[in-house]
């Protein structure tokens, strides 16, 4: 078992800054999802943590010893891919077996530690077969059995569910994380899907352009988004980001733009009596709003845009001024395009972002 | 020409595919005719003591491949020749698979300097008519002592048979993703080993085009054999037909034929084991 850590991680290639100075610390058993848009930079990062790729500058620690220099295959790192990078010329069996092979192991314990692997992974039976002989679930398997097999201090996942169909995926995401569960190897995890990452990771460590934005457990990411970029990227549908100013109103504090004001709670007066003229970004979960057919005291008019039924929820897309925003709730209206409704929101739940840095600030009450 | 004679064609494409089909056979037919008569006269004259108006066999005999058992006057012994080609073509094969299996390699995945230049020089190197390096050629040869000798032959055509034989490996070598040799690093093994145990088996395919080009352009080589090989005992089977051929003495088309028809044996053997390989380079080799 290992504790993983980055310290001031970059990698260039030609002019471009796929990694810019990251730190991170994976601790010793940890599942860490690395999580962002293609191109952010986090299986770059992955990469340098395997050591295929070498770091520009900085540092890769495995409990406290660097890493830089060692080559993959004496990392004691096992690794699943997304294509699964199965041997095509080889068996079932001899793809597992591989890793042992390398270990000049005897033969005997080799299948014993085969068998051991693929007894849980439901592949037991397949071990004559070539991979092309087997559906992409079953390579997934396989992929995951040779990367145990040699017991790894670290294993390293990148997008190993992208290429599964949408069942199979929710079916491998609990198999990978009782997996984990089970043997307690520490894990990076590299995904652009935000739903694997929340069910999955003990933290994530969101990436855009390079950067780490956050590093923290699903709740906090979800809850405590700290910029817009993190906001926006986790939950679906994404929160609505409203451009906003505060404005004080013989002593009461609106969030304002043209076509609407929203009043807030007398206990943010302190926190919003420094933020006013200042361009703000407002974002509202989808979830938190509520719509109704009545006025009632604080609520906005909208018009309903499109809407989106997804079965056992509905996605309102209302429109307030220029924007739209994503209403998601379980309740059923009987609406159509073009109606007038009302809108509020959780006065307690809404996040307020620099427009220009896009940093959250902290608007919680004490 | 093409173009218009599809143009006609379409005239009778309301009579249905059947009739476009017999018309492009008989086209088709056509236009191989000489080929096709050229081969048939070869293999008949080959079997046949006496041909009428130059093309109908009279009497079937084996007298011609008489060369297979003695010696014919004046030419060295069939099999001496036959084991020289024999050499000659494996060698070539040999040491171009050896060669371009790493070539190609380095070509498909490490980036250095001249990479490409190297890439597009290596087709026109390719398109090179040899007989203009003859002279200087002879130099090279004479200086390294390998004028007369097999050898000599042999490396000049795996010189000029690399760039190919390295373009068509590399071609192969694209067509692996770098996930598979990554998996390999991380399963325990180095780069080299992961080159050897993953990598050279995936290829295969492509070896076996390149083996098979390597043979037939040894097998079929004429030009530096007729210039750099004057000692009869290392002729090869090329230089033998020239000779039959080229005598001031009557030349007997009997022996010619049969000759040329055991010359052409290694290279159907090799087209008929090696089809599917080779089809496999017009999807794959080709690929920049």
């Amino acid at each position: 078992m290992a504790r993983i850590l980055l310290k001031n991680l970059s990698k260039h290639f030609k002019n471009v800054k796929a990694v810019d100075n990251i730190n991170l610390e994976i601790k010793d058993g940890e599942f860490t999802v690395l999580l962002g848009p293609s191109g952010c930079g986090k299986t770059t990062t992955l990469l340098m943590i395997a050591g295929i790729y070498k770091p520009t500058t900085g540092g890769i620690y495995f409990d406290d010893q660097i890493m830089n220099n060692v080559p993959p295959k004496d990392r004691g790192i096992g690794m699943v891919f997304q294509s699964y990078a199965l041997y095509p010329h080889m068996t079932l069996y001899d793809n597992i077996a591989f890793p042992l092979r390398a270990q000049k192991m005897k033969k005997d314990e080799i299948d014993r530690l085969v068998r051991e692997v693929t007894k849980n992974l439901d592949i037991g039976k397949l071990l004559d077969r070539k991979p092309f002989q087997i559906s992409g679930g079953q390579q997934q398997r396989v992929a995951i059995a040779r990367a145990l097999v040699k017991k790894p201090k670290i294993l390293l996942f990148d997008e190993p569910l992208s290429n599964l169909d949408a069942a199979l995926r929710s079916y491998m995401r609990a198999e990978i994380k009782k997996l984990q569960n089970d043997l307690g190897i520490t894990t990076v995890y590299v995904t652009h899907d935000q739903l694997e990452a929340m069910t999955m990771a003990d933290r994530i460590a969101v990436f855009s352009m390079g950067k780490i934005q956050q590093y923290d457990t699903a709740d906090n990411i979800y809850n405590y988004p700290a910029n817009v970029f993190v906001a926006t990227f986790v939950g679906t549908p994404a929160m609505n980001i409203l451009n906003v100013e505060v404005k004080n109103y013989n002593g009461d504090f609106y969030l304002q733009d043209e076509g609407f004001k929203f009043k807030t709670l007398p206990q943010r007066k302190e926190i919003l009596s420094n933020l006013v003229e200042k361009k703000l970004k407002l974002g509202i979960r989808p979830e938190h709003i509520r719509l109704s057919l009545k006025e009632t005291e604080n609520s906005i008019p909208a018009e309903v845009y499109v809407l989106e039924p997804l079965g056992r929820e509905v996605i309102y897309n209302i429109k307030i001024g220029n924007n739209i925003l994503k209403v998601l709730t379980e309740e059923r209206m009987d609406l159509k395009p073009g109606d007038r409704i009302f809108m509020d929101f959780d006065r307690n739940r809404y996040h307020l972002f620099d427009a220009e840095t896009g940093k959250a600030i902290d608007i919680s009450i004490r | 020409m093409m173009e218009s004679r599809e143009f006609k064609l379409s005239f009778f494409q309301k009579h249905g595919e059947k009739i476009k089909n017999t018309i492009v056979i008989i086209i088709l037919l056509v236009i191989s005719l000489p080929i096709i008569l050229s081969y048939l006269w070869l293999v008949l004259n080959s079997f046949a003591s006496e041909m009428k108006y130059g093309i109908i066999p009279t009497k079937f005999t084996l007298e011609h491949w008489r060369f297979l058992i003695e010696s014919v006057k004046g030419y060295p012994n069939i099999w001496q020749v036959t084991l020289n080609t024999f050499i000659v073509a494996i060698m070539v094969m040999l040491l171009e698979l050896f060669i371009t299996s790493f070539a190609g390699y380095a070509l498909s995945r490490y980036k250095f300097r001249g990479r490409k230049t190297m890439l597009l020089t290596i087709l026109v190197l390719h398109s090179f008519p040899s007989v203009s390096l003859l002279v200087a050629v002879y130099y090279v040869l004479r200086t390294l002592n390998l004028i007369n000798s097999l050898w000599g032959i042999i490396l000049l055509k795996v010189a000029l048979e690399i760039p190919w034989g390295a373009w068509i490996m590399k071609g192969f070598y694209d067509q692996l993703p770098w996930e598979i040799e990554w998996a390999g690093t991380v399963d325990g093994y180095s780069r080299i080993q992961v080159f050897f145990k993953v990598m050279l088996p995936l290829v295969r395919p492509g070896m076996a085009v390149t083996a098979i080009f390597g043979f037939l352009s040894g097998w079929s080589e004429f030009i530096f054999i007729n210039t750099f090989i004057l000692n009869q005992q290392t002729w090869t089977l090329s230089r033998y037909i020239k000779g039959v051929i080229g005598d001031f003495r009557f030349v007997d088309y009997g022996l010619l034929t049969s000759i040329s028809l055991f010359y052409m044996i290694p290279t159907l053997v090799f087209y008929f084991f090696a089809n599917k390989y080779l089809l496999q380079v017009n999807i794959t080799g080709t690929k920049g």
